[in-house]
Order: C-alpha cells, then structure tokens, then sequence
C-alpha cells in the first residue's frame, strides 16, 4: 500500500498493488484466486489508521457492497471519507481502474475511545430507538437492545415511504429540519442519531 | 380540521403529528400506510398488438425490437426472482397483453397484486384477478380515427361487463376534451367506473396530441366538472387535477424518483424498479412507467401514482397539502390495487403543489 494522502476536503486516498503470495488468497480459492471481502474492508481500516497514525480497529460496517472480482495482480485505489469523524464512521469505495470493486460505511474505534458505546447511550440515540421501533412496529426488540448499525433499508426491508415517516416524527419530536435529499440517507439508528445530534449543534 | 391544526396551517406549517391529530385525517393515513409495501416493476408482455394507435408509447423507441420470450417457463422463473428481490406489484403492460393470457396468468400465480393496461377488445379470463385498466381515447367517432377500431367502447363495455376487475382510463388529448362528457355518462348509465390519464407526448414526437396550456386548463375543467357529476363514477380527486394539468409535468414538479431521472440506487424506486422488455431484459437508463415518454411533458396517470406518492414529505408540511396527496394516494390505489376502495375526497378545493422546500 503507498502512502495515504489526505486531501482538503478530508479524503483519505491510497493505492494498493496486489502479490499473488498474499496470505488472503490461500484457500479462497484453490484454483481460483479471489481477494476475500474482509481483505478489502482491511484495507480501508488499515489505510485510514495509517493517515491518522492512530491504532484503529473495525468495529462495524454496514452497506457494505461488493461488486466485482479482484484478481491477484489487480491494483486498487482506496477512497476513504470521514462523515463522521467523532463517531469513527467513514465511507469508503475501492476502484480498479474506473470500475468499482466495493463500496460501503464502516466505523473505527481504539482503545482508549469507544465511540460507540457513548452513542448507544445518548439519549438521541435512545429516543430515536423508541421512535423506529413504534413506527415499523418491530418486535422482539428495545431501544436498548437496538443495534445502532441495523440497516433499515437492507436489513428490515422498509422503503422509502417509512423512511419518510420516521423523518417526519423525528422533525416533530426534535424540532429539526431534514431536507427531502437527506432523509432516504437516513437509514441506520445510529446515522440518524448522529444528524440530529449535528442539526442541534448547528442550531 | 381541528383548531389546532387550521391555527398551525394559518400559521403557515404545521407539525405531522398536529395533522394527524385530526381523526379524519388520521384514519385514511392510517388506510393508505397499510399498502407502503408495494414496491412495483413494469413488463412488457408481447411485441404484438390487435390495433395500432397515434402516439403509442410501445411502438416508439426500441422496446418493440426486442425478441419475445413466450415460454410461461421463463415468465415464471422471472416472476420468481423478481418477488425473491422484493417486488409485490406488477404492471403488464405493451404491447397488448390480453394476446398473451398465459404470461398474464403465470405472473398472477407468482405475484398476486398487480393490474393489466389493456385496450379493452379481448377479454382477460378472470381466472387473471389483477386491475385492469381498459383505454379509451375519446368516443367511438375519435377511437375509430385515433386507433383505427370501431366501436371500440361499445366492445370494451360489454367484455367487461359487471367485471369488478375494470376500470376505464380516459386519456385526454387536446382532441377529446369535450367526449370526456359522453363517454363518461355512458359509463356511469353502464355501472363502470373511469378514471383518468393525459397523453404524454414520446420522445420526438411530433404528432398534434401534444397538450398546450389552453387544452390543459380545458382539461381541468372538464375533469372537475366530471368528478363533480359523477362521484361513483369518476375515480380521480381534486389534487388529482391540479396535478396532471399543471403547466408543467410532473418530473419537474416533483423530481421524478424513476431510475431514468433518478441514478440513485439506496432506497425508494431508484433501488427496486425495473422496466422489462419482451425479451426479458432491462435498461436501467430507460427504466419508468412509460418509457420513451418526453420527461418535459410527462403527466401520465402511471407515472404520478409513483411520483406524487413518493414525495409525501414534502407534502406533510401543511395540513391542506397533506389531505390532498391523501386524497391523491386514496385515488391511486383505488384505481391500481384490487379490492382497495376509495373514500371520499377529504380536500375538495384541492391544493397548490408543495415545492422542495417546504418539507
């Protein structure tokens, strides 16, 4: 992997040229060599660490999607952006030439700072738990057994209408604006949690 | 409407649960809110077609160039891996699927909530329980010239007789404004209902169908007048019409979320619609209801059951704005799932359209 560099707009960007001796490709497979998923989600963690030279491990990932094979002499480009850095959330895309190989959002902690957890227990992030659960009438869970990462659109299966409605009683019961753009992007408890959290500041 | 709600709307926004606290309102959101699962794709059946009608939408473009799969084997496999990807609702459509019963019916067994465009002159067995929606293009006189079949609402009329499945779809051309009147009333005197559609010019279309903004307030009238008169009858409302006789279509009131405009594949029609051909296969470049439409002057009936639905938030801003997309989804359904029926028209004096900016 080269270097990452950081652009002004806080991209994170690296190349990675792959070896056919890599570890990753035994076994997956033995006639077939395949770089596995985890490996290119590796690659991100890795890359991001590196540019803020910070011991990061993944702690979840989420929309992850993984669109075309990698060969063993392929030569990736890693994009890395920062949606939001306090929480360790990032969203990234890796290329081979113009193509995309995969996609997806991922977020990082360290030792010393459990982002998530200080967001599982904000009271946002409690409420807005309730809010989801009453709204697609889920069973079976609580706002504090909520997994913040559960994707609502790939994961429940709502669309785009429930998505609206959340958005509707989330701008009635905490006063904020969401534009038309920005509520289909609204589609993890923790996400939602955190654009709330930044409209209030905003505000 | 409550005092709450109307002093919130005089103010000039409301809040959602505000409007909702209304139990009139509240209920038919509670109505429509029961069929948010439908998630729709189109197909078309067959290359072929017992007329041939000015300004058809199959027949421009390349739709009518693909080979055509005949084999239920195949339909069936397809229906299959399209519920597996979370389709509920299908639309057969182009060119005349009443040709091909046995698709129809494969598609029926897989996927049971969906509706047929047809025009009318052969019967669908019933066996087939989707909507259909039967095509009328003005009176008899104008049918004959238009599409080039004789009495053609004299036949759809008596296929369909007493058939629950019927709805007839009246497409307004500046040409036909005035038989609206008629052919209504023959309707109504034969227990049918109607609702209706407004031609939407194909792409390089250069024929004299094309409304203009005298035909279109022309329209409007009409269609009032109409659902006035005739309130069993006419499946439309009020929204309805200031909708799809608006100067301008519907892509540029509302952004239209079809994959054709629309290159995001997150959440919404822009991930789960699909437009197929004959031959099977798709084109997410040319994927809407009525493909080879001219965007620009898009006000089809089908088209703004996905496009005014879709755009509730920005109508949940102001009570008045809300009960009329009720109105307008209430009516949608009516006329495209089975067994839905609709109430009666909560906003009778209608509403302006919301922009984007008033969410």
């Amino acid at each position: 992997m080269s270097a990452p560099k950081r652009s002004a707009a806080g991209e994170i960007c690296a190349q990675v040229q792959l070896r056919v001796d890599s570890p990753w490709f035994d076994g997956h497979f033995p006639d077939f060599p395949v770089l596995p998923g985890i490996a290119q989600v590796s690659m991100v963690v890795e890359m991001v660490a590196a540019a803020l030279a910070l011991p990061l491990y993944l702690k979840s990932a989420s929309r992850i999607k993984f669109k075309r094979l990698v060969a063993p002499d392929a030569v990736l480009t890693v994009h890395a952006t920062a949606e939001n850095a306090q929480q360790g959330q990032y969203s990234y895309r890796i290329r081979e030439g113009g193509e995309e190989v995969s996609s997806g959002t991922i977020f990082l902690a360290h030792n010393d700072i459990d982002y998530n957890m200080q967001a599982d227990k904000s009271p946002t992030t409690l409420r807005v738990a309730a809010i989801i659960i009453n709204e697609l009438k889920l069973e079976e869970v609580t706002p504090d057994s909520f997994d913040p990462d559960l994707d609502l659109v790939d994961e429940v299966g709502i669309d785009s209408m429930d998505l609206a409605t959340i958005a509707l009683v989330i701008r009635d019961e905490f006063g904020i604006r969401i534009d038309e753009d920005d509520y289909p992007k609204l589609t993890t408890l923790r996400i939602i949690a955190n654009y709330i959290d930044e409209k209030k500041n905003e505000a | 409407m409550t005092t709450n709600v109307q002093a919130a709307a005089n103010a000039g926004s409301c809040k959602f649960s505000d409007i909702l606290a209304d139990p009139i309102v509240r209920a038919r959101w509670e109505k429509v809110r029961k069929f948010f699962f439908l998630r729709e794709s189109t197909y078309d059946m067959t290359k072929r077609c017992n007329i041939r009608c000015e300004g058809c939408y199959y027949f421009n473009g390349e739709k009518h160039l693909a080979t055509e799969e005949r084999d239920p084997a195949a339909w069936r496999a397809l229906m299959v891996e399209e519920k597996k990807r979370g389709i509920t609702f299908v639309v057969l459509a182009g060119a005349e699927p009443s040709l091909v019963p046995e698709l129809c019916r494969v598609c029926f067994e897989t996927i049971p909530l969906g509706a047929i465009a047809t025009n009318g002159l052969k019967l669908i067995p019933h066996d087939i329980d989707y909507r259909i929606h039967i095509s009328v293009w003005g009176n008899d006189v104008a049918s004959l010239a238009v599409r080039r079949a004789p009495d053609m609402l004299k036949r759809q009329m008596e296929l369909y007789r007493d058939d629950s499945r019927a709805i007839f779809i009246y497409t307004f051309t500046p040409h036909n404004i005035d038989q609206a009147a008629e052919v209504t009333r023959i309707l109504a005197d034969n227990n049918q209902r109607i609702s209706f559609n407004m031609f939407s010019a194909p792409v390089g279309y250069t024929g004299n169908l094309r409304h203009n903004p005298e035909s279109l307030r022309a329209t409007a009238q009409m269609m009032t007048d109409l659902l006035a008169h005739y309130p069993k009858t006419v499946l439309y409302s009020p929204y309805n019409t200031t909708v799809h006789t608006h100067d301008q279509g519907l892509h540029d009131l509302f952004s239209c979320p079809y994959p054709r405009q629309n290159s995001s594949t997150d959440v919404g029609l822009g991930r789960t619609f699909r437009q197929y051909r004959t031959d099977l296969s798709w084109d997410r470049a040319a994927a809407c209801c009525v493909p080879d439409t001219d965007c620009a002057d898009c006000r089809h009936y089908a088209a703004g059951s996905a496009v005014v639905t879709a755009r509730m938030y920005r109508h949940a801003s102001h009570p008045q704005s809300f009960i009329a997309w009720l109105d307008y989804v209430d009516t949608y359904l009516a006329v495209w799932v089975r067994h839905y029926e609709k109430g009666a028209n909560l906003c009778a004096a209608g509403a302006p359209v919301p922009t984007k900016d008033a969410a």
